[in-house]
């Protein structure tokens, strides 16, 4: 196992350093710069002399060869410090302190929801294909995949503001700061964004429960005579779950990547709008550093996946 | 011996003060309208802001008495780069930092417009200028602390000047021109500073009254104080906390100079980029002041709330324009006004601001320094258009030998109401015979096309913090001005402009003012298509708020109280 794991850091050590730089050539070629939108204002609407440009580019020390920028950059990624932002002047890390805790919880709430509906409902459609419930949960999920996120957010908005005149609370609340409006914040987009990813669990559940309810050693369960809800649970479920399991997995690593969109529909500052409004910004160290700790994430998601596949499946553990 | 003309209060009250300047703005009003024969838009400026739906001249003088306590929810759309209102631009600083620092003078808070009779004092109670404007002398307001508890005095105002006018290494100041013309700033006592100035300046004033001409601590200054993330005024209110991309947390000042004020306990700006948010919040009761709703939005709230909200029209001090890059053939004078006498300017008031949106010159049609109507329809471009000016476009077109069906690229910004404006102005060059196409960059990359000059024609949205000539001419009509992305130079705009601003007396300067406007509109160096408007809303147990024109002037909440 340990072999195994260093293997597999080592892959990750190279493919971190090729990211970080393709990050970082992509958004030199990209046009527009950073000190010309803190001169004009983030709206665009203000006059920026070219003369000011210059000096604050020279201060950004953007106007130094991209090969010193890069290892400097470099340098502190490698020691885990994110650097500065060249628009706030802020350390990144602070700006990111306030904004993980909420995508995080939001990541946490939506893959909750998604695993407390999608495994039941795929569990109850597998156990009686082509009856009444499986019918009524395949249209809930072929509507549910058609629905986008954003736009069930905005109508659920809607509809309660329209019904009984109340929107989310302005003003992100930690949980721990205070819990009940942290949850009135969190509860509509962590289910704006679980409906989708319920009925993809729902499907994979669903089809893979099937396939396994077919194999030898459940019919071998059934004739020795255990119970229908014993075959299921203690047999054919933790078998079924495996790719269940491989895609709640991705789906975390891509909601700590943020969701922009309904983070912008709900006005939570969560990392998701940090990501578009730096880029909107050209704030290069906080694309850097955010991308670069979105590939950290997810390859960690992935190795520790892996790494876990041998706790369901004993033929996959790594002699 | 110089004359000497005194302004401001001597020892009388606040409220004196004010009824004396607003029989003053009365008396040179009526002397400007009967000069310039005006249609009365300054008059309407200072009377009940045009489009009100109720009671939007509510002046800072409530009716009824203020109650104390309560918190006003307010808004902006995004996260200011840092918290120094020297560097800043953009009103998401604007709107939560107005209301922790203080400038020497102000526009009239019960007023709504932007003339320069139309300043008041701030920090400073009374000044005094000498009749060859050369120097200005403030009186400053006794007992004025900063929010850490130091004396405001004459060494604050020169040290936030000079930083304004010559920043340290590290800062940039996008407003230090406003301010070359300061030769020496002199302190004789601790109530007392002395502007010495290189030559004239008409517009100081304002630029002292400017939202952004905020007085730090000398202290402040010299010491290192990191004015990116902290504050320290003299304003009405403190900033308790920001937390970004979420609110501004402000608190009130209890030693806030002016006596009783501010009345609410509190403050709370929320930072929500999207408007579909800030409008259900709106609705909600979640906020109670949204500056920036819509016709639409202001009218879908309209039958929802009734009389649970207020809402007023203001100018808001900027254009839908249109640029013109330096090659051909936009170089040529005849294409650039062949554009500008084409474009149907009724139909884009429609389509951009649904019909709300005023037709002016290159200074503001609401302000003091308009051009007159009858002189403004005068220039090619700028009266009545429609299918005469197409059938006049095309001879121009003809003429400088523009051959049809010519390729054009319309640049433009991503963003709804951007890529309609240029949807417009496609429609508009097609029926010329152009085969107009748009390309949609995001604003960085546009801004960059913009400052590289390598674009055709730039449809823009363009905002001014203040209506004084020199503030709008510098910035983007002036020969090698930030803004003037079409490279149009003229040196007899440039030498009317350094004459007017030099001109102490209003009439005569407005004068030169539109006579150098007369100059530089045929040079159609940028096409104004009109002046859009804004508007304000507030739920109704907000009390003493008033909009002001222009978002960046005005903005301070010290009058404002809840009912309930």
């Amino acid at each position: 196992m340990l072999r195994y794991l260093g293997a597999r850091s080592a892959t990750a050590a190279i493919t971190l350093v090729i990211v970080s730089v393709l990050v970082f050539l992509i958004l030199r070629v990209v046009p527009g710069d950073v000190a010309t939108l803190i001169l004009q204002g983030p709206d665009g609407a203000g006059g920026a002399d070219p003369a000011q440009v210059a000096q604050l580019n020279k201060d950004l020390g953007l106007d130094r060869p991209l090969v010193v920028q890069y290892l400097d950059w470099a340098r502190e990624i490698a020691v885990l410090d994110l650097g500065r932002s060249l628009w706030s002047k802020s350390p990144i890390s602070h700006e990111l302190a306030s904004r993980i805790p909420l995508t995080v919880e939001l990541a946490l709430l939506a893959t909750g929801l998604t695993t407390l509906i999608g495994v039941p409902l795929g569990v109850i459609s597998a156990l009686r294909p082509g009856g009444v419930l499986d019918s009524f949960t395949r249209l809930f999920t072929a509507i549910g995949l058609s629905v986008p996120n954003f736009w069930l957010g905005t109508v659920l908005i809607i509809i309660l503001l329209h019904v009984l005149n109340w929107t989310p609370p302005l003003g992100y609340e930690q949980p721990w700061t205070s819990p009940l409006k942290n949850l009135q914040q969190m509860i509509l987009p962590a289910v704006a964004l679980s409906l989708q990813y319920s009925c993809v669990i729902t499907r994979m559940m669903r089809s893979s429960l099937i396939d396994v309810l077919s194999e030898d050693y459940i019919r071998t369960a059934t004739a020795k005579g255990l119970g229908r809800n014993s075959v299921v649970i203690r047999h054919a479920l933790r078998n079924a779950a495996l790719p269940v399991f491989t895609l709640l997995s991705l789906q975390v690593g891509h909601l700590l990547g943020g969701t922009v969109v309904l983070e912008t529909v709900f006005n939570l500052p969560g990392v998701g709008r940090y990501m578009v409004e730096s880029i909107s910004h050209r704030d290069y160290p906080v694309i850097q550093s955010l991308i670069f700790l979105f590939a950290v994430v997810f390859i960690t998601i992935n190795i520790l996946t892996d790494a876990a596949y041998g706790l369901f499946d004993p033929r996959t553990r790594v002699q | 011996m110089r004359k000497i003309q005194r302004f401001g209060a001597a020892s009388t009250s606040r409220r004196a003060f004010l009824a004396r300047s607003g029989l003053a703005a009365g008396v040179v009003a009526s002397l400007v309208a009967a000069a310039c024969k005006n249609d009365g838009s300054g008059a309407k400026s200072d009377a009940a802001p045009a489009g009100s739906s109720s009671a939007g001249s509510a002046s800072s003088a409530p009716t009824a008495q203020p109650k104390r306590g309560g918190t006003l929810s307010f808004t902006v759309f995004g996260d200011p780069p840092n918290l120094d209102m020297h560097t800043n631009t953009s009103v998401v600083a604007y709107y939560p930092l107005a209301q922790v620092y203080n400038q020497l003078v102000r526009f009239d808070p019960a007023a709504t417009v932007q003339s320069p009779d139309k300043i008041v004092g701030d920090l400073a109670k009374n000044w005094e200028i000498t009749s060859d404007g050369l120097q200005y002398t403030l009186n400053l307001n006794p007992g004025v602390i900063f929010h850490n508890g130091a004396p405001f005095t004459s060494a604050d105002v020169k040290a936030s000047l000079q930083r304004i006018a010559s920043p340290p290494s590290g800062v940039v100041s996008p407003r230090k021109l406003q301010f070359n013309t300061i030769d020496a700033i002199e302190t004789p006592s601790p109530t007392t500073v002395v502007i010495k100035l290189k030559r004239p300046t008409a517009a100081l004033l304002t630029f002292l009254a400017s939202g952004w001409t905020a007085m730090y601590s000398a202290a402040d200054v010299s010491g290192g104080f990191d004015f990116n993330t902290k504050t320290n005024g003299t304003g009405p209110f403190t900033l308790k906390q920001y937390a970004k991309g979420n609110r501004f947390d402000l608190d009130a000042n209890k030693s806030y100079f002016v006596s009783g004020k501010p009345y609410l306990a509190s403050l709370t700006c929320f930072v929500i980029p999207d408007s579909s948010a800030a409008l259900a919040s709106f609705q909600s009761g979640d906020l109670l002041l949204w500056r920036g709703p819509l016709p639409s939005e202001r009218d879908a709230l309209k039958p929802v709330l009734g009389n649970k909200m207020e809402v007023v029209t203001n100018p808001a001090n900027g254009i839908w324009g249109l640029n013109f890059g330096p090659n051909a053939p936009w170089r040529d004078p005849r294409v650039r006004q062949a554009i500008t006498v084409a474009i149907d300017r009724e139909s884009g008031i429609k389509i951009l601001d649904e019909g709300e949106g005023e037709r002016g010159g290159y200074l503001p049609p609401h302000s003091f320094w308009k051009l007159p109507d009858a002189r403004l329809q005068a220039v090619p471009g700028y009266g009545a258009a429609g299918k005469d000016g197409v059938a006049e476009a095309k001879r121009l077109l003809s003429a400088a030998a523009v051959a049809p069906n010519v390729a054009v690229s319309i640049l433009t910004r991503q963003g709804q109401r951007f890529e309609t404006f240029s949807a417009f102005v496609q429609d508009q060059l097609r029926q010329l015979g152009f085969n107009a196409s748009v390309r949609v960059v995001e604003t960085a990359g546009f801004n960059d096309a913009l400052n590289k000059r390598s674009f055709e024609i730039a449809p823009v949205q363009q905002g001014y913090a203040l209506e004084d000539p020199d503030a709008i001419f510098s910035e983007s009509f002036l020969t090698g001005a930030p803004r003037n992305y079409s490279d149009v130079a003229s040196a007899e705009v440039d030498a009317l402009y350094i004459k007017q601003s030099q001109t102490i007396n209003d009439q005569e300067r407005l004068r030169m003012v539109n006579e150098m406007e007369e100059k530089a509109l045929p040079l159609y160096g940028k096409t104004v298509l009109h002046w859009y408007e804004g508007r304000t809303a507030w739920r109704s147990n907000v009390k003493g708020y008033l909009p002001h024109a222009g978002s960046q002037i005005g903005e301070r909440y010290d009058d404002v109280w809840l009912n309930s």
